[in-house]
């Protein structure tokens, strides 16, 4: 069971689990433990099974460590080493601490999600015990399809979760609480660490500079908190202070911030006036005084704050509307390269000024506002796809030839195309059943529900297996003959013994007809494939 | 609609109309009757400029003899656009009526800066930058000098227009600033000076006021307006303040070294061209008396709109060497010179004229010496209405000598007699013009018509509350003795905390300073309430740095539009609480922190005071009073524009619980004021808050205005409502 090629981060020796004496291992992927003088893991959890870890307090004389797992069950390890026990304890600890929350994301997304799934959709429970659970297709096959739906994004309206954004208090969240000797002490979280750091990218940028080669992350911390940046009247950061560098960044970003001026033109300010007076007219306002040299301590930090409240509050600002910003960036970007987009869309300053002098109330109907029309090109909206170009037929074997190509292409010969409008029609194949007497009244319930569920599952499987074809990558060749085998299986397993459970009770097997012939086109269709290929091959 | 106002048929581009826009189109149409002078107060938000528009093109169209222009001067250049907009939304609506295009011609102006269309000067981000750079460009000798030497740079627009433009008049149409960078870029003509042009001939002209009021440009661009035009200030309850700032002069020792240089290289060009050019300074020199000659002429045949730096008495004789001027200003530099020397008059003209003579192409390097040439100017031509106070050192720093010198005009009316002189109607409206009254008295004039008229209600949609105590029963107030007290910042600081915790989306909060605002925030900074604000909302703060604060407004209504809330602090008479509105969920609740007196401590003001209470007979405490009460009201207006908005007006300062002062708001503030509300603690102001929000929260639909606030024209035509909105009108 231990294989060679698994990476082994850390070893403790002395560990008893259950009153008996081992080794634990702590793997990439895994932790193990081992009873002492046998060279197999009677314990193996991966890592993505476990929720928690759980460590007995400082005082306590047993030095333990606790292993919650998803499933519920627990595993306690007891360092027994009596020197070494609480360091060892602890190397074991901070290295989980870092190793779960890797495969926690992971794992937890993906199997709540599923677990969620199965609970909201009573079919698709029904349809993951027919298929799933009694084998016909491996779980990983089944969620492929639906996950690969979900993660995607496209028809998923859950799953697509609005971002949470960041409290514009954060900081003050942060209470420091005197220790009682003379020191302060933070208490940080996660989120409060999440949230400094979207906010504050240039402490991140120190973060992951400087933790861990250089500092430990209590360290780095404590820095943070004692440097000036923290504190919001920073004047004067020392040079070794290492947030200095961050301070600076910040004044660049508000700069930059700044010199990008601002879009909507009634609230830009600088060019507001028409026409300012000249330098030195006017009746002086206390001249904005050159001298800043000699403006007190006190007001330039009061100044400090002032800025630097702004630009908290920007940069929270744009941290909780980070990804909209992008998109928007991004298609006006696009919309700069074509131009007729241009024309669908007023100038902004039009539609602000538009804006300001409406009335609303004045007006008699208020046609609901419209949003106009994004394209990027309008002559395809007007002129719809463009046709196909017209092919040149030399020889008339050419046009014989198309139409053939065409015919094979087709799906439905006319003849099927005709058995299916006959069956379809009254006294057909088909309709049989219709026209006499309604399957609820023939076939008992039990029947009933039994053959929804053969045909909610036999629907998947094949919807499986249509949606392989155009057959053109290796993966979908493979696929196909995957799930024509597991067509088959399907057939034997559920379907054979339905049949003859209403054979037993002297029902009409046309019950199963429509199943059957079902699960024959799409054999043919297979057959068809393979012997193309075989041809191709040959 | 059609309407009918005392006879006169006004189209009105809406379905509805609400009863004061009719009491004051009734109004309006008296003033132009009378051909004389008006001041109307209206809310913001109940549609003054489409009813001053309305009436006054229709009174246009029913008379063109008698009211050919409409000069219409706002404030800033998105008030501007703003006009032109409603206007065209009303021609529009002529169009589509009366089913002929009409030949009006309207058209905005502004500076270069907003009109250039020239590729590289337009890239440039000041003002003074642009003006300079084209007038190195178009200037009428460096035109000259090209003929010989073809290969100096141009301005194609400006050669284009000036060899076409003029035989064309400017299509009919309106043309707000974008429109008309769009018709010169077609044409290949200057925006700029096309504008210029077709001001003469066009039928509504909208600028700002400093096209009508600042001597310096009004020479330039208005002078040839007609007389009877009907000039409207809109948004003028600062007006006598721009009258003031484009009246007055500020030396510093810097300015008077600059002027040194420039006077050294005029000297310098001038002897250079003595050698070269003699004959081109004795043509300089009789110009000189040829052109004050013929500005007397046009002044009796009254062609000009009056400069009021001609006075009209007198046309003198003057020294017959250009070097006067050198001299007057040489003797300035030891500010001696103030007394009337009638030389000295004409400074500014002249130095134009030099300047053009010399070929002194770069303007802007030449500001110092304008500055003083145009002190001069003013300070012979006025012997009173002025004063010069030399400080010798900043207050804050008493030590270092950095003398300057105010040339300060202390009388609004100097330079806004010509518009009233000239105008046969000059109509002074805005939001907020309370008390009615002194208006008239500080810019000298007589109206015909005042007015203040009120904002129907449906619902009552503001609620100012004017908070005294804190909880804890201190007296709230921002007045100078309690200005360092901890425990009314800390009041200040709870009431605004609980504001932002039941207010929803946008607060805006004044200081009465910015200094104020400084030493509070970092107070609150400290005591931690900021902390405690940012767990309800994002703060932005207003800054000295206009591009800064710029940024902070849009993140401010971003933060607003995205649902997360925000609270801007502001100071009053900045340029927030002067420009920029907050609408809607941008302004839910305004906070003003204290009355925003101005600093009485500065040598100008008491001044200024004085002069007001020699001449005018305004007591000083009246004056004070007034100013920042309709500070205080600006501030608090820019919550609510229109009907449908709704906001929280919070008074901070139980001294807006005195009658002197809440006497001086404008009426329609007024009005929702009630005893009950006048000396509120913070927790009564957030239960009432509550109350009020909860309130307006609550659907609001056309049809609860209907008949109230907002009439059909069958429901303005009926008696009983003529009655009722005359009645209202007779409040006033």
């Amino acid at each position: 069971m231990a294989s060679l090629s698994e990476e082994v981060l850390l070893v403790v020796k002395k560990v008893r689990q259950r009153k008996q004496d081992g080794t634990l291992y702590l793997m990439a992927e895994r932790i193990a433990w081992g009873p002492e003088g046998k060279d197999r893991f009677t314990v193996s959890h991966l890592y993505s099974d476990i929720r928690c870890q759980k460590i007995s307090p400082d005082g306590k004389a047993k030095i333990q460590l606790q292993l919650v797992l998803h499933t519920g069950e627990s595993t306690t390890f007891h360092f027994a080493n009596e020197s070494t026990a609480l360091k060892d304890r602890d190397a074991a600890k901070e290295l989980l601490q870092q190793l779960l929350p890797k495969f926690k994301k992971k794992a937890n997304k993906e199997l709540e999600e599923k677990n969620r799934m199965l609970q909201e959709d009573p079919v698709l429970f029904q349809l993951y015990k027919d298929l799933v659970v009694s084998q016909v297709i491996s779980a990983e096959e089944f969620w492929a399809n639906r996950l690969g739906g979900v993660n995607n994004g496209e028809p998923a309206p859950y799953n697509n979760k609005q971002e949470v954004g960041i409290s514009g208090a954060f900081l003050a969240d942060i209470r420091p609480q005197t220790d009682g000797c003379n020191g302060l002490k933070y208490n940080l979280t996660a989120d409060i660490i999440e949230s400094i750091f979207r906010t504050y990218p240039a402490v991140k940028q120190k973060y992951s500079e400087n933790v861990p080669h250089n500092l430990t992350e209590k360290e780095f911390w404590t820095r943070f908190f004692q440097s000036h940046y923290f504190h919001r009247d920073r004047i004067n950061t020392s040079s070794q202070d290492i947030f200095s560098e961050c301070a600076k960044q910040d004044e660049k970003g508000l700069k930059s911030l700044v010199t990008q001026g601002v879009k909507n033109p009634l609230v830009d300010l600088l060019s507001l006036e028409d026409k300012t007076l000249d330098e030195g007219y006017g009746i002086s306002k206390t001249l904005p005084s050159t001298s800043n040299a000699n403006k007190t301590v006190k007001e330039s930090s009061n100044s400090a704050i002032i800025k630097r409240f702004n630009h908290h509050s920007a940069m929270v600002l744009a941290a909780g509307s980070h990804v909209p910003n992008d998109q928007a960036s991004e298609t006006s970007s696009t919309d700069g390269n074509s131009r007729d987009s241009d024309f669908f869309q007023p100038p902004l300053k039009k539609v602000k000024l538009q804006e300001a002098i409406e009335y609303e109330d004045l007006q008699r109907e208020n046609a609901p506002k419209t949003v106009a029309l994004k394209l990027k090109k309008s002559d395809r909206y007007a002129h719809g796809p463009v046709p196909l170009q017209s092919q040149q037929y030399t020889t008339s074997q050419d046009i014989i030839n198309s139409v053939n190509y065409i015919r094979q292409e087709m799906v439905l010969s006319s003849t099927t195309a005709t058995s299916a409008i006959a069956s379809l029609s009254p006294g057909g194949v088909l309709m049989q059943t219709v026209g006499q007497q309604s399957i609820n009244q023939m076939v008992p319930t039990d029947i009933q529900g039994e053959l929804k569920h053969l045909y909610i599952a036999a629907g998947e499987l094949l919807r499986h297996f249509w949606s392989c074809f155009p057959v053109n990558t290796p993966f979908l060749e493979e696929k196909v003959t995957k799930m024509k085998t597991n067509l088959e299986r399907f057939q034997m397993t559920k379907l054979r013994p339905f049949q003859e459970k209403i054979q037993r009770q002297y029902l009409s097997t046309n019950l199963t007809g429509h199943l059957e012939d079902m699960f024959q086109t799409a054999y043919n269709k297979f057959h068809i494939w393979q012997t193309r290929r075989m041809m191709r091959k040959t | 609609f059609r309407l009918n106002i005392d006879g006169l048929l006004v189209f009105f581009p809406y379905d509805y109309i609400y009863p004061e826009q009719y009491s004051y189109m009734l109004e309006l149409k008296r003033t132009l009757d009378a051909k004389g002078h008006g001041v109307l107060e209206m809310p913001s938000g109940t549609g003054k400029t489409i009813s001053l528009l309305s009436l006054i093109v229709a009174y246009q169209r029913a008379f063109p003899l008698e009211v050919t222009k409409l000069i219409y001067c706002s404030r800033t250049v998105p008030e501007i656009e703003k006009v032109v907009e409603e206007l065209r939304k009303l021609m529009e609506f002529y169009a589509k009526e009366t089913g002929e295009v009409n030949n009006f011609l309207a058209l905005s102006l502004s500076s270069r800066k907003n009109l250039c269309i020239h590729p590289e000067v337009s890239l440039l981000r000041f003002g003074k930058e642009v003006d300079g750079k084209c007038h190195s460009l178009t200037a009428s000798y460096i035109r000259a000098q090209r003929h010989s030497n073809p290969n100096l740079p141009s301005c194609r627009f400006y050669e284009e227009f000036d060899a076409v433009g003029r035989q064309v008049p400017l299509p009919a149409g309106i043309y707000n600033l974008d429109d008309l960078k769009d018709f010169g870029r077609r044409k290949g003509w200057c925006p700029y000076y096309l504008a210029r042009y077709s001001i003469l001939h066009a039928n509504i002209v909208v600028y700002s006021y400093h096209y009508l009021l600042d001597p310096k440009i009004a020479d330039l661009v208005s002078k040839e307006l007609a007389k009877k035009s009907v000039v409207v200030f809109d948004e003028a309850h600062n007006i006598d303040n721009v009258c003031i700032d484009s009246m007055s002069v500020n030396i510093t020792r810097r300015t008077l070294d600059r002027c040194q240089n420039n006077v050294d290289t005029l000297q310098n060009t001038i002897h250079k061209i003595k050698e070269t050019d003699a004959a081109k300074l004795r043509e300089e020199y009789r110009r000189l008396v040829e052109g004050l000659k013929e500005a007397n002429v046009a002044r009796e045949t009254d062609i000009y709109l009056a400069n009021p730096v001609l006075p009209d008495e007198i046309l003198l004789l003057l020294n017959n060497s250009p070097f006067f001027f050198l001299l007057c200003l040489s003797s300035l530099f030891t500010l001696m010179v103030f007394d009337a020397d009638c030389a000295s008059r004409f400074c500014a003209e002249r130095l134009q004229s030099l300047l053009r003579t010399l070929e002194i192409a770069d303007i802007a390097d030449f500001s110092a010496v304008t500055l003083i040439s145009n002190f001069a100017t003013l300070v012979s031509t006025y012997s009173q209405g002025f004063t010069i106070i030399i400080e010798p050192f900043e207050d804050r720093t008493p030590t270092i000598a950095n003398p300057v010198l105010h040339f300060s005009c202390m009388d609004p009316s100097i330079a806004i007699k010509p518009v009233f002189q000239r105008f046969q109607s000059v109509i002074i409206t805005s939001g907020t013009l309370s008390p009615l009254d002194i208006y008239p008295r500080i810019l000298d004039f007589r109206p015909v018509t005042m007015a203040s008229f009120t904002m129907t209600l449906a619902r009552t949609c503001l609620c100012p509350l004017i908070v005294g105590r804190g909880n804890d029963q201190v007296a709230l107030s921002s007045k100078f003795e309690t200005r360092e007290d901890f425990a009314v910042i800390r009041n200040y600081g709870n009431l605004l905390l609980e504001m932002s915790a039941i207010v929803p989306d946008g607060i805006v909060a004044f200081f009465t300073s910015y200094v104020y605002m400084e030493n509070i925030v970092a107070a609150w900074y400290e005591q931690g309430i900021l902390e405690n604000i940012q767990r309800n909302k994002l703060i932005f703060i207003e800054t000295q740095d206009a591009a800064e604060t710029s940024m902070a407004l849009e993140k401010y209504q971003e933060a607003c539009e995205n649902g997360r809330g925000a609270i801007l602090l502001s100071v009053a008479r900045g340029k927030v609480s002067e420009g920029i509105d907050f609408v809607h969920h941008f302004g839910r609740a305004v906070i003003m922190f204290g009355v925003p007196y101005v600093y009485t401590q500065s040598r100008i003001l008491k001044a200024r005071l004085e002069y007001l209470r020699d001449q005018f007979q305004i007591r000083e405490n009246d004056f004070l009073t007034f100013d920042a009460m309709r500070h205080a009201a600006q501030c608090v207006g820019r919550a609510i524009r229109g009907k449908t908005d709704y906001g929280l007006m919070i008074f901070a300062d139980k001294r807006y619980a005195r009658a002197d002062k809440r006497g001086k708001l404008p009426r329609w503030i007024q009005e929702h004021i009630n005893d009950g509300s006048l000396n509120l603690t913070v927790d009564e102001a957030v239960q009432l808050s509550k109350h009020f929000l909860r309130q307006m929260a609550q659907p609001f639909r056309q049809e609860d205005q209907l008949g109230l606030s907002l009439l059909t024209l069958e429901q303005l035509e009926s008696e009983e409502m003529l009655q009722k909105i005359s009645q209202m009108a007779h409040q006033t």
